[in-house]
């Protein structure tokens, strides 16, 4: 709202990207949150597809808190730097990493074979993080509606939905079922481990 | 978009007092006014038809073109909307249908084991490096391009084997960056002696690039009574652009001209046109699909013009075993006929073309169509000196298997199958093997990661080098039976024993001459079958994908998670050909549609409701590694069935305006095709 900007009376861009707090002086208009996070937080995970919010490569999470935290999943190419004034931005590499712990958003779209170029594939768990932040329990439809703006050229999209089914849950007469996928062939050979 | 505003006012006659429609995306908003003081009925239609075809008129040069095909949605709109507000009424029983989407499932038969693409976790935490993910260097410059229409300069000279070309790994190649780099990177090998950077934004790329060739086929059919094909003359036109790149994909769309099927006698001509367009290259199939679309049009066409049944005269003329090709080459290990009867009997076809038909009796403006479509894919590169590679193995001595070939990973798992190749062959974990980047300094001559072959010759290479060692390593082996890998790679290392070996592998018996028409163009063949279902709208055109079931022969599977993947990938890529993706210029030939919004990719809602894809289970083929079979451009034809399901069900909205016989559909069949092709009383007016 206007009274936060007016309080503190300067020029400076305050926000916040994977939990750290980020105070730019004197920000270009014309930036991109995508140029951003790339080019000067050195942020890579988030991609640039078509630079026109149509593919989804650059999906994001911005979060706001008025009253409550509201969590929107936004195309970063096309959001302005300067539309970010205290709002936290959360990215793909700030919900989990292979050196940390991954996100389980991250662990089941790989394990089901739901990536292979990659390269839509931050976008996707972005999409796919935002709608659990907002309802942690889904259901298909809520699934297949979150991915309306992402695109892949690769998979052929069945193994992404079928990774991220295990997240739905059904419910039936009261009751809430989780809807489980048989993963067994997914987690064998535990014992490789990935090349840099 | 089109909306109608329509009040009636006048309820308890059913007699309209205004009405008023608007139209959007009719060049400018149209408002039309008209008070019609009719009953809702057949009068009432008529008279708004006749005078909306009258007065929504579009300039043949309107923007965003499409020009007849909009016309007649104005009248098919209005149409659906008198029929809803018939319903209403209750005056007759039509039905306008509303359905949701479910989501998709899948069965497949997994033969070894399908471990993870070796990035996968990478890619999913964005760690995972692409070319403009490497870090800014300090004194690197930017590449901008400016187009122009005329050449200003030329390159004479570049000293190639001084130029070292490394990948790690491509966010998605298709074809498009087989040789279309070489724009840019000339350039720079000329000019600059700083980093530079360049990244092609959509826009510039879809400009510049080039993509799939688009194709014109002409052909003659003879064929007998019962439907078997005795004679094909066929002419093939492709758009090339404006230099030659790699338009010999009009060789393998004469290699596949025939598609799956026996022709006696045979005449196949390519002509490459120049135009004056951004060069066309290389995309998935390379020539193959656009010369089997053009085949499964001709077959369609016999069955149409018999009144046969195409999945009858398909299978009547479907290859047997040990029959020979057009250029003469014996089809040994056809597995066509196993892939049809599965494909028909898990597709339920008898059951389902008989719910058609009776959809099809019961609705007059929503058809449904069913098509079972074969394909069989050569496996080589037609030019025969590209059928080779290396690959360079080097044991370190913790253990550690450090792997290059000549293969480039873009998304196709390639490096997970060398990695299990690898394994297999040394006897170690997966976990041991390591593949770092691709590189022209560690294997020489490399070809391109192309034809789908890349698994057959790299394969074979990583074979021969981690042969080669193992051999090196057997005495150490003998001497300590029950030691580990690393004992025995130390004791080797120790003894000064070379734990570093190149490997090779070339094709053998390959070499087709075009002029005696004789000699082996490919190693062997993939084959696959599909059969699709879908569900048009014949007043608009729109088309849902309701099922699709697939048979894929892919041999003894190296990775049944891959290869379910490219076959998956590959039938989406090929709906997204057939049924979605069109580019458009305007009059002066530039190009409009250069971004998603323009040009449509399928995406997640555009995938059939149901998907099955099987592997053919005991298949195995002898011509290559592991008994493995290509995987990565054969998938692709198999989604021409979606189309030709489209084709059968526009066939069936044409019966009812009593249009029988063959008929022309072009591919992609969009909206606007379809509409067009279900001639009816609104199509007639326009």
């Amino acid at each position: 709202m206007a009274d936060s900007q007016n309080r503190t009376g300067s020029d400076e861009l305050i926000f916040f990207v994977n939990g750290r707090k980020i105070v730019e002086k004197n920000p270009d208009p014309e930036t991109t949150l995508l140029m951003y996070l790339r080019r000067k937080l050195g942020l890579t995970g988030t991609k640039l597809g078509c630079a026109e919010g149509g593919c989804g490569a650059c999906t994001v999470m911005l979060s706001r808190y008025q009253a409550e935290p509201q969590h929107y999943a936004v195309n970063a190419c096309l959001a302005p730097l300067c539309s970010l004034h205290l709002v936290a931005v959360t990215t793909v590499e700030g919900i989990g990493s292979v050196a940390r712990k991954l996100h389980p958003v991250q662990e089941r779209i790989a394990r089901s074979h739901g990536s292979q170029c990659g390269f839509c594939t931050p976008g996707i768990v972005m999409s796919m993080y935002a709608l659990l932040r907002n309802n942690p329990t889904p259901n298909m439809a809520d699934v297949e509606e979150a991915f309306q703006g992402n695109l892949c050229r690769c998979t052929g999209y069945r193994p992404i939905l079928e990774g991220y089914k295990t997240f739905t849950v059904v419910r039936t007469d009261g009751f809430v079922f989780l809807v489980s996928v048989t993963l067994t062939c997914l987690y064998q050979r535990r014992d490789h481990k990935l090349s840099p | 978009m089109l909306h109608i505003n329509l009040p009636i006012i006048c309820v308890w006659l059913n007699i309209v007092k205004d009405l008023r429609l608007s139209y959007g995306g009719m060049e400018d908003w149209i408002q039309q006014r008209a008070a019609l003081c009719r009953q809702w009925g057949e009068e009432l239609l008529q008279e708004a038809c006749s005078s909306l075809a009258e007065e929504m008129s579009l300039d043949p040069s309107a923007p965003g073109g499409m020009v007849r095909y909009r016309q007649t949605l104005t009248l098919s709109l209005f149409y659906k909307f008198y029929l809803t507000v018939l319903q209403k009424l209750r005056l007759q029983v039509y039905q306008v249908q509303q359905t949701h989407l479910h989501h998709g499932q899948n069965q497949d038969d997994m033969v070894g084991c399908p471990i993870m693409h070796l990035s996968a976790l990478k890619q999913a935490t964005g760690e995972a490096v692409y070319c403009d993910d490497v870090p800014l260097y300090e004194n690197e410059l930017y590449l901008a391009l400016i187009t122009s229409t005329k050449a200003h300069a030329r390159i004479l000279n570049t000293h190639l084997e001084k130029v070292l070309v490394r990948v790690k790994r491509m966010g998605g190649g298709f074809g498009g960056k087989e040789s279309r780099t070489t724009v840019l990177s000339t350039v720079v090998a000329v000019a600059a002696n700083r980093p530079v950077r360049c990244m092609l934004d959509r826009d510039e790329d879809m400009l510049i690039t080039g993509g799939r060739h688009p194709f014109y086929g002409k052909y003659k059919v003879g064929f007998l009574q019962s439907g078997k094909v005795v004679a094909l003359d066929v002419s093939f036109y492709s758009n090339s652009g404006n230099s030659m790149d790699l338009s010999q994909i009009m060789e393998r769309a004469l290699f596949h001209m025939e598609n799956s099927y026996r022709i006696p006698n045979v005449r196949g001509q390519g002509f490459m046109c120049r135009t004056n367009l951004p060069s066309n290259t290389a995309f998935r199939g390379f020539g193959g699909p656009q010369g089997m679309m053009v085949a499964e049009n001709w077959i369609t066409d016999v069955a149409h013009s018999l009144g046969h049944s195409p999945e009858e005269v398909r299978r009547l003329n479907l290859y047997l075993e040990g029959e020979s090709t057009p250029y003469n080459q014996i089809l040994h290990g056809l597995t066509l006929d196993r892939c049809w009867d599965e494909c028909l009997s898990r597709s339920e076809y008898e059951q389902r073309r008989a719910a058609a038909d009776l959809f099809n009796r019961q609705n007059r403006w929503t058809k449904q169509g069913l098509a079972i479509v074969p394909t069989k894919f050569g496996i080589s590169f037609t030019a025969t000196f590209l059928n080779q590679a290396g690959a360079l193995v080097h044991i370190y001595r913790d253990g550690s298997v450090l792997l290059t070939h000549g293969g480039t990973e873009m998304g196709q798992g390639l490096h997970t199958k060398m990695v299990q190749v690898a394994s297999r062959v040394l006897g170690i974990p997966c976990s041991k093997v390591f593949i770092s980047e691709t590189s022209t300094n560690t294997v020489a001559n490399t070809s391109p990661t192309a034809a789908s072959a890349s698994t057959d010759l790299n394969g074979a290479a990583v074979q021969n080098a981690c042969e080669i060692l193992l051999k090196r390593l057997e005495p150490f082996k003998t001497k300590n039976p029950k030691g580990s890998w690393e004992d025995w790679v130390n004791a080797a290392y120790f003894d000064r024993v070379n734990l570093s070996a190149n490997g090779f592998y070339k094709t053998p018996d390959l070499g087709y001459d075009f002029d005696t028409n004789s000699g082996r163009a490919f190693n062997y063949y993939s084959y696959g079958v599909a059969c699709s279902e879908v569900e048009i709208d014949c007043l608009t055109g729109a088309h849902k994908n309701l099922r699709t079931t697939i048979v894929m022969d892919v041999g003894h599977s190296l990775n049944p998670a891959i290869d379910i993947g490219q076959v998956e990938g590959g039938f989406m890529q090929g709906l997204g050909l057939f049924t979605l993706e069109e580019l458009h210029y305007s009059p002066q030939g530039v190009l409009l549609t250069r971004g998603p919004g323009s040009y449509k990719i399928p995406a997640f809602g555009d995938i059939p409701t149901q998907l099955t894809v099987s592997l053919l289970r005991d298949a195995p083929n002898e011509k290559a590694i592991f008994a493995s079979k290509a995987v990565g451009e054969p998938p692709l034809f198999l989604a021409a069935s979606v189309f030709y399901a489209i084709k059968d069900a526009v066939r069936a909205a044409r019966a009812e305006s009593q249009m029988m016989g063959p008929f022309r559909l072009d591919s992609p069949a969009s909206a606007e095709r379809i509409r067009n092709a279900c001639c009816d009383r609104f199509t007639k007016l326009v």
